[in-house]
């Protein structure tokens, strides 16, 4: 891929949370229409990077850049209107909306009514476990399903970049799978991914790049089928 | 006199009730306690009265009440973005916000007793002398209109935050605002209009309640704010609908009190409320324990 493919790119991007320095100054590059997968063990800054980059917390020095403009320290807000959007660890839907309210806010910058109308229909197409519980308080879901509707407030706002942390977590096998599968389709249909995951295996089924932090550090980076026979990523976080 | 005095503290509990949905919606946006709110109550029906007379006593009602309402609205938004953002947006915590607050309303009480004096004057009214028959007991015109209008701005309130989109911004912001900020709703746009919401009905209130007395003076918004906000910690701060119940049970029970024990004594049956309610149910009537808010 060249330059003028990149999406996403961090350029020596440094974050402290008070005295804790979380990100020591990572660069990472995403290109148009590839899955690229962040891993690291606990602690390692991954949803510092996501967010960092979604503007949820200040960077320090560096550059978050997206689609070459500099959108460093921008407010969330005019960060999802661009079109990157973070779906965050542990599902942060609003547990006192209803299912399709928690869709409607995904686009609350969208004008066309119908077009939001029609989107929604899209989500509950893709997620019919949803459209059956479409009146229903969020808080009320399930976690799997609460997942979903993270994914699918996400898919509402017509993402170019998701940013997904940890999607699978506390999930079942069954709908790990079923989750992964909806982000490939989503891949296909034309959205660049930036997936954080704890589960690299899984991960790195998926994506076609990685890059592996370790305490706010890039130590490692490349194809995906490279990474997952990488000596050192298999013991570290593939087992055996 | 039950009937009466029933009629007078609904009436009553409308002011309290309008006013207590202010402090609730910015609480419910931004966990702060406003104490600017009831300046805003004061400052409001000056502001109406000064331009009444500054049109020589003849203006048309109507007019000077959207004077009113706009300067409530810009004064909420003002507030918001002069002294309260810049520190939400710090981090510095909400006691430093407070504090901001009570700086701004000793300058609205200051420049209000410079520009318009300490002294009781005589505040307009409406349907001076026309009574409405409720069951047999009379209510004064000015109290009905009072009722009514409440009950109607908390029906649009109400169908607002069900039904817009901005409602529906305000209520994920009000549940948690960093979330709401990072799915795209501009919390910043929201928080202010809560405050604009907020002033321009404590102003309602505070136009309403002075045409009640036909009186108005820069003093007034202190103990109407201590039990409008009472009504929203007796409510559930945070709750519109436990606002507005809380209101009209502060309201109600002053009145019946005045009525059937003596005047001296609507206070502190008005603050004995509080504390039991504090003691027995600290999130209030409609309040959700902390836990369940995020
Ligand atoms: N709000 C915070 N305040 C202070 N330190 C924080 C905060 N959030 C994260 N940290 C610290 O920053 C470092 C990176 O945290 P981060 O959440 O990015 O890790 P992670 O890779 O996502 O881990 P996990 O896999 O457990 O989710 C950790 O040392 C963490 O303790
Ligand atoms: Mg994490």
């Amino acid at each position: 891929m060249n330059e003028n493919g990149t999406v996403l790119s961090l350029e020596n991007l440094e974050t402290w949370y008070g005295q804790i320095c979380a990100l020591r100054g990572i660069s990472l590059d995403v290109y148009r229409g590839e899955i690229v997968t962040l891993l690291g063990s606990n602690g390692a800054g991954k949803s510092t990077t996501l967010k960092t980059i979604s503007g949820l917390v200040p960077a320090l020095s560096g550059k978050v850049k997206f689609l070459g403009e500099d959108i460093t320290n921008s407010m969330p807000h005019s960060i999802v209107e661009m079109g990157v959007i973070h779906v965050p660890e542990g599902r942060r839907i609003f547990r006192d909306l209803t299912v399709t309210e928690n869709l409607e806010i995904g686009s609350f910058s969208l004008k066309d009514n119908a077009e939001r109308k029609k989107r929604i229909e899209k989500v509950f197409e893709t997620f019919p476990a949803l459209a059956d519980r479409r009146r229903q308080m969020g808080g009320l879901l399930s976690g799997g399903e609460q997942q979903m509707l993270a994914i699918g407030r996400a898919m509402m706002t017509d993402p170019k970049v998701l940013l997904l942390d940890e999607p699978s977590m506390g999930l079942a096998p069954v709908l790990v799978q079923e989750i992964m599968e909806i982000i490939k389709n989503l891949n296909e249909e034309g959205t660049t991914i930036l997936l954080v995951e704890q589960n690299a295996k899984v991960a790195l089924q998926l994506a076609d790049r990685g890059y592996v932090l370790e305490t706010g550090e890039i130590v490692m980076e490349g194809d995906a089928d490279k990474l997952s026979q990488d000596d050192s990523i298999v013991k570290a976080y593939l087992g055996h | 006199m039950f009937l009466q005095q029933l009629i007078n503290g609904v009436s009553l509990g409308s002011v309290y009730a309008l006013t207590a949905v202010g402090y609730s919606l910015v609480f419910s946006v931004v966990g702060l306690i406003n104490m600017s709110h009831a300046a805003i109550y004061m400052s409001g029906a000056v502001c109406f009265s000064m331009f009444y007379n500054l049109g020589g006593r003849n203006v048309p009602l109507l007019v000077v009440f959207l004077i009113a309402l706009v300067y409530a609205a810009v004064a909420g938004l003002t507030i918001e973005r002069l002294a309260i953002r810049p520190i939400r947006e710090k981090g510095d915590g909400m006691i430093y916000a407070i504090l901001s607050s009570i700086a701004v309303k000793t300058i609205i009480e200051s420049v209000c007793q410079i520009v318009y004096g300490t002294e009781i004057r005589a505040f307009p009214t409406i349907l001076a002398g026309r009574y409405v028959e409720v069951f047999g007991a009379r209510m004064m015109a000015i109290q009905f209109v009072m009722l009514a209008v409440t009950i109607v701005i908390m029906l649009a309130l109400g169908y607002f935050t069900l039904k817009s989109k901005m409602g529906m911004g305000l209520r994920s912001t009000a549940q948690n605002l960093r979330a709401a900020n990072l799915v795209g709703v501009p919390v910043n746009r929201i928080v202010a209009l809560a405050f604009a919401i907020g002033s321009v009905l404590a102003t309602v209130a505070g136009i309403f309640s002075c045409m009640y007395y036909q009186t108005v003076q820069v003093n007034i918004g202190g103990v109407i704010g201590q039990k409008a906000f009472a009504a929203t910690v007796l409510g559930g701060i945070g709750s519109l609908t436990g606002s507005v119940v809380g209101g009209f049970i502060i309201g109600i029970a002053e009145m019946l009190t005045a009525g059937y024990i003596s005047s001296s004594y609507r206070n502190l049956v008005a603050f004995s409320i509080l504390i039991i309610v504090l003691i027995f149910k600290p999130s209030g009537i409609f309040g959700q324990a902390e836990s369940k808010k995020v």
